[in-house]
């Protein structure tokens, strides 16, 4: 049997209490579990003290204690993993800087979209020096791996902007969503209001804060409008204060689910709002709610592009306050084209099936190791 | 000179002796936008390279060309801002300028995702651009992405303007049905320049048409270069499947039926690709379409939803092709999405998001609407 030794930054916390499902772990999940189906030997690797943990019952994930990240990479991490691995067939680096500066022989990466896109980047690296260091060890992970699987084509054509010959290196798969899983329903809270869910991270990054304002506006406008705002947030304080904002509303709330509760909350929904100004792939939240038949707001960001077609199955804006007001309004008003969006996003949906997804990667995987 | 006048500055809407039009997706686009800007009572004329100065009158629309291009093209731009007030940048500029600041430019999309180009080069090239213009109208998101990942800090000022389809002249001549057996034909729409992929089209078309009798490939090109055209004809010449691959160069008019008797479409770009025309047309038609995944066509495609994607490559090519002949209900599924996608492209709504984009840039230039 293969073995697939696969080296993350954190799964779970440095110190393996903080759970958080993001969009990453829960790839993380899904990825084990079609390895584990697929009959390869499994074992993952994170940043911590030395804990050990499992991923998914029986595919374990031990931890390297080497956290110190120069210029936002690993190198002592993945020099770590290198030692650690001897016995791996395959090693996946499930970040793309996480391949710097050594790989192994076959070897994969993961892009899971463009992360430095945000104006807040220039200032973690300050200098010209540091940013083109930081770019000269991106260039060494992205060209070691004999393939980097990137969740967006976004990326692919920043790297092939940024260095051309890198094209080759690139295979393109979508993240995915479990279309029997995720599908229209029955609505348990009834028709009386229009509800409208923001179903992501509580962070800037993914437009809490234009969301915030739009569903002060809108409330105040509407009083048939609800805001359910749905995920965690970085830390227990903030999660305290969304709570405190919320009850200030009579229309807004502000509540987290498991990923498995959310098929069934997102039916109760109308209007979806992804709308994030950066650092984004292929949203899994987007790829969900488009599932759910749900016309969606999208920022025009990273992959976003590639799963929203503007006015065809949901609304892609510039993700500023006004705009995303004017966008919720024109939905709010126009309940004929939310279903006609709505219808488009789940059959386009289709097309991210998670069963298309496993099939892509196989593809890779067999490429990779030859057989 | 006209109060409202507005000054569009291009590399070629006319060939440099002004003697005749330049067939490509850029000059089109200008095509509609000046009648646009018409319709919103503004006077445009055009300004672009000539090989001595000249103006013609084509259409209504007054087009200068600057000899001065012949020396330098930053030189010429720089005699037409001395000869123009407001103005409009059809293109980025890929030369050192200085553009005006109320100005709007546009880009095509990437263009340097090539190994024959400098990264750095052209990147400082659009740094110009964003820093200079009032904004940036990119035809697709994957330049966006790309501004944003390089300048995050100018990115703000690029807006968002998909390419169209005049979905009346573009349309499917009946409505569309599972075609099982018959003869297939696979159609490459586009001009004779290395970046749009005809070696790759070559290569797979013809291993497909050994394979199944069949296929026919239709090559719809420009001739721009009509030595290009030769060396094209020769090779397929040289071809025992010739009589299979027709070549024909079309005037626009005649391209909803050049579409129109295609099963497939390939648009199989390599580089420097937005959101093409030919896609667009091709999906408005109700054609199967197979495109890579380079630049804006992954903004109009979605794989295995309205069109395959694939990666610039003969083999995935062939795959794609043959996937597609084998299964013809694929085939009509593909296409149908293709045209109910192609409906969200519709002239109108580019027209709309324009006009929108005219009126924050040159409201002095248009006409108030009460």
């Amino acid at each position: 049997m293969a073995k697939i030794s696969i080296l993350t930054t954190n799964h779970y916390s440095p110190e393996g209490n903080r759970i958080i499902y993001g969009g990453a772990e829960r790839y993380g999940v899904e990825f084990t579990k079609m390895l584990v189906e697929m009959g390869f030997d499994v074992e993952w690797w994170q940043i911590g003290t030395g804990w050990e943990s499992e991923i998914i019952p029986g595919v374990k994930l031990r931890t390297i204690p080497e956290s110190e990240a120069p210029l936002k990479t690993l190198p002592r991490l993945n020099q770590a993993f290198y030692e650690k691995t001897v016995d791996a067939d395959l090693a996946v680096y499930f970040v793309t800087f996480l391949a710097y500066p050594q790989v192994k022989e076959k070897s994969i990466s993961i892009s899971h979209g463009i992360f430095w896109d945000y104006p807040g980047f220039d200032t973690d690296l300050q200098t010209d020096t540091e940013r083109r260091e930081w770019l000269r060890r991106l260039y060494i992970a992205l060209n070691g791996p004999q393939k980097v699987v990137s969740v967006d084509t976004a990326t692919i054509q920043w790297a092939v902007s940024t260095w051309p010959g890198l094209f080759n290196k690139f295979e393109y798969i979508p993240n995915f969503v479990d279309t029997e899983k995720f599908k229209p329903g029955d609505k348990v809270l009834g028709n009386n209001k229009v509800r409208v869910a923001f179903p992501r991270r509580m962070t800037s990054v993914r437009g809490i804060n234009e969301a915030a304002y739009a569903a002060e506006v809108l409330t105040k406008k509407y009083k048939n409008v609800e805001f359910h705002f749905i995920g965690r947030a970085h830390s227990d304080e903030l999660e305290k204060q969304l709570t405190q904002w919320a009850n200030r509303s009579q229309n807004i709330y502000y509540y987290w689910k498991s990923p498995e509760d959310m098929p069934r909350v997102l039916v109760n929904m109308d209007i979806v709002l992804i709308p994030s100004k950066s650092t984004e792939g292929t949203a899994l939240s987007c790829l969900e709610a488009m599932a759910v038949g749900l016309p969606i707001i999208a920022g025009y960001v990273g992959g976003l592009s590639d799963l929203i077609i503007n006015g065809y199955n949901g609304l892609l804006i510039k993700p500023t306050p006004k705009n995303l007001v004017n966008a919720i309004d024109y939905l709010l008003k126009n309940p004929d084209l939310r279903q006609k969006i709505g219808r488009n996003a789940r059959e386009t949906a289709l097309a991210f099936d998670i069963t298309i997804w496993k099939k892509r990667w196989a593809e890779v995987i067999s490429e990779v190791l030859g057989k | 000179m006209s109060h409202n006048r507005l000054s569009i500055i291009m590399p070629n809407l006319l060939t440099w002796d002004g003697k005749k039009p330049v067939t490509g997706g850029l000059e089109r686009y200008v095509w509609n936008l000046l009648a646009l800007l018409k319709e919103m009572g503004i006077s445009p004329d055009v300004h672009q390279n000539g090989s001595f100065d000249w103006e013609r009158e084509v259409n209504g629309i007054n087009i200068r060309g600057y000899g001065m291009a012949r020396i330098a093209i930053e030189a010429a731009i720089q005699e037409i801002h001395g000869n123009t007030d407001r103005v409009f940048y059809a293109s980025i500029i890929y030369h050192p300028t200085l553009y005006k600041p109320d100005s709007v430019v546009i880009s095509h999309g990437v263009w340097w995702d090539s190994s024959n180009y400098d990264p750095v080069a052209n990147l400082a090239i659009c740094r110009q651009a964003l820093e200079q213009a009032k904004t940036v109208v990119s035809c697709d998101y994957n330049f966006l992405n790309v501004m944003r990942a390089t300048l995050p800090t100018l990115s703000h000022k690029i807006e968002v303007i998909p390419n169209f389809a005049d979905l009346e002249l573009f349309k499917p001549r009946q409505a569309l049905k599972v075609k099982d057996g018959g003869d297939i034909t696979i159609l490459f729409p586009r001009r004779l320049d290395i970046c749009r992929g005809i070696d790759l089209f070559l290569n797979a078309g013809i291993r497909i048409v050994k394979k199944h009798p069949g296929v026919k490939l239709h090559l719809a090109v420009d001739t721009n270069h009509p030595e290009f055209n030769r060396v094209v004809n020769e090779y397929i010449n040289s071809t025992q499947e010739k009589n299979r691959i027709i070549t024909g160069s079309y005037s626009f008019e005649d391209m909803p039926e050049v579409y129109a008797t295609a099963d497939i479409v390939v648009i199989p770009s390599i580089f420097s690709e937005g959101t093409s025309f030919s896609c667009l047309e091709a999906m408005a038609s109700g054609c199967t379409l197979v495109v890579t995944n380079v630049g804006g066509l992954t903004n109009l495609i979605i794989d295995g939803y309205n069109g395959l994607i694939i990666k610039p490559d003969e083999n995935e090519l062939v795959h794609a092709l043959e996937t597609l002949i084998a299964n013809p209900r694929l085939r009509l599924n593909l296409s149908r999405n293709a045209r109910s996608v192609a409906e969200s492209f519709s002239l109108n709504l580019w027209k709309e998001r324009w006009r929108k984009i005219i009126r924050e840039v040159y409201p002095d230039l248009v006409s108030p609407v009460f």
